[in-house]
Parts: C-alpha cells; structure tokens; sequence
C-alpha cells in the first residue's frame, strides 16, 4: 500500500516518473519490490488513471489527485 | 521541396509524440519509408494514423530502448519489413525531475540512464551493421540543452543528455569512414507533452515563453526540420557535429527554463 501510494505520488507531480509508470511498469514493479497484488494494481487501476491525468497536472490538484488515487489503490487492494 | 528521403528507410525511435511525431510526418512527407517506434501505444497509434494521411510506407513497432532484446526486435522487424536502414533517429527520453546530487536516489539515476543513454547506445549498436552492409547512413541522436547547461532540476537528465552528445561525436570519429554520419541535435525548450509535463504547470509555460528572446518556446516541427537535414543527403559532408536549435536562448543567457 505505502509502496504505491509513494508510486502514485511520484507520477502525479513528475511527469518523467508518470510516463515509466505507465509504459514500463516492469522496471518499477522491480525497483520498488511490488508483489504480484500490488504490481496488478499498478497494471490494472493505477494506469488505467494515470492514462486520464492530465499534463501536467497543476501544483494546485496535487492534494486532490493524491487522495483520489489513494481511494483507487484502497478500492483496488479490497477487492 | 519533397522527395529528399526518397527510397530512404528510417527508424525513428520515440516517434509516438512531440518531436518524434512530427519527425515522422515530416520525413513520410520526404518520400522516406518510416518505422515508428515507442512505447506509448497509444500515442503512437495516432502517429502512424496521422502519418498514413501522406503515405502508405509506415509502420509501428513497440519498443521500450532500455531492454536489449526489444530493441533488436524493433529492427529486426524493420529489416523484415524494409530490408534496409538508412536513417536512425534517437528521441527516445525520459525528464525525471530530482532533488540535488546527494538526493538523487539510484533508481532514478539508472531510469534515466537506461533510457536515455543507455537506449541511444542500443538502437545504434543495433543498427549500424546493417548500416555497414548497405553502405552507410544517418544517425541523429538527439539531446537536449541540459546537455550543456546545468539546468538544475534534474542531474542526471542532464548528464545522460552529454553523454549522448559525446557518445555522437565518439561514435561519429568510429563509423564516419564506414560511410555512417552522426550527429547530435540540441533543442531548447519546445512545445511537446515531455515539455509540459517536466514544466509542471501552464504558468511556469507562459513565463517560460515570455523570458526567451523570441516570445515564445519551439514547435516541434522546427526541429523535425533540422532533423531532416541531417537525415537527407543535403548533409553529405556532416558528421560528429552538434546542432542548437533553441531559438536563440543560449546566446541570450536566457536558457535556464
């Protein structure tokens, strides 16, 4: 959970880092040691919304695109 | 002017978007028979559909440049295709925002590296032998003005975009006299998603523009145009050299945005 929410973070405010996320989702499964769960959620849910984001997303929507993303992760973890 | 790729093959590598795109545009609309390469499917779907709209001789191949094997897919599947390579273009990259030297974490530095540097090294160690076999060819690889500024919001962007600049002129002083030319393109700040996204939002955009001599940041067309010189035989005595393209911001201090 704390791994992808540092993930979803990250993406939001950088847009280099967001664009690995989606289209090379491997290196980051890898280098954050996500487990077989987690990394569907990034592959699955996460993506799925990083590909809606818009670029980049402004300073001021951080706050809130932060918690969206947190209920998408905590929806997807549940399920 | 059109017609001067004719019967050219190129593969542009980081074609889905901003440069790449209108790179693949610009040379379909040359007479050069394109293959698009990416990892953002869907964006480079568009370009391949955009690029059909001037000719029929393009195509896609998926490509993440940090993985040996995909990238001897992509020019497998390109020597398939075409049976040729006469032009590479290297604009695959990745603009990862850091903190300072002793914040830069090592995953950061090795995702920028892999891509960047490491990426441009591939695609062109995988495409010059076939290069070699038919006679020679054109590489641009091309950097950024990070490569020679210290632009101070990413370390080792900056530093993967001189070590492409160099491994151009290294790599130029090895296979010129093999009939290959490379050279470097450095742009400014241009106008694509990567742009927008490292500046982080519309307002640091609107100041960007109003800062630089010219009013106003590059179109990615305008490099797609001196990649196209390159790329063409009008640039027959041109190797191991680097082009600026940033409208005049170097010379006016006022590159740093």
């Amino acid at each position: 959970m704390d791994k992808l929410i540092d993930i979803v973070n990250r993406a939001i405010e950088d847009y280099g880092f967001r664009q690995i996320a989606q289209w090379s989702p491997e290196d980051v499964v890898e280098m954050w040691d996500l487990t077989n769960e987690e990394a569907g959620v990034l592959t699955g849910p996460i993506k799925m919304a990083l590909d809606m984001l818009p670029i980049p997303v402004e300073p001021d929507d951080y706050i809130s695109e932060k918690a969206r993303f947190r209920q998408i992760i905590d929806k997807a973890l549940r399920t | 002017m059109a017609d001067r790729l004719k019967n050219k093959v190129a593969i542009i590598v980081g074609g889905a978007t901003g440069i790449g795109r209108a790179t693949a545009l610009r040379f379909v609309k040359e007479g050069a028979m394109v293959m698009i390469a990416d990892r953002n499917v869907s964006e480079m779907e568009k370009t391949l559909q955009l690029s059909r709209q001037y000719g029929s001789d393009v195509d896609q191949v998926v490509v993440d440049v940090s993985k040996w094997n995909q990238v001897e897919n992509m020019v497998d599947v390109t020597m398939r295709r075409y049976g040729r390579v006469d032009v590479l273009v290297n604009l695959a990259a990745v603009l990862m925002l850091t903190g300072p030297l002793v914040e830069v974490e090592e995953r950061q530095w090795d995702m920028i590296m892999d891509i960047n540097l490491k990426g441009s090294f591939f695609t062109m160690k995988a495409t010059i032998p076939h290069m070699i076999k038919t006679g020679g060819g054109s590489i641009i690889n091309v950097a950024s003005s990070a490569a020679i500024d210290a632009f101070t919001r990413s370390l080792p962007y900056n530093v993967s975009k001189a070590g492409l600049q160099h491994l151009t002129n290294v790599a130029a002083g090895e296979y010129t006299s093999q009939g290959i030319r490379i050279n470097c393109v450095i742009p400014g700040s241009v106008d694509t998603p990567q742009a927008r996204g490292s500046t982080q939002s519309h307002e640091s955009i609107k100041n960007s523009m109003l800062r630089h001599p010219m009013g106003r940041i590059g179109k990615p067309e305008e490099l797609a145009n001196v990649i196209l010189f390159l790329a063409s035989d009008e640039a027959s005595y041109v190797s191991g050299s680097t082009y600026i393209a940033d409208g005049g911001a170097q010379n006016s201090g006022r590159r740093n945005y």
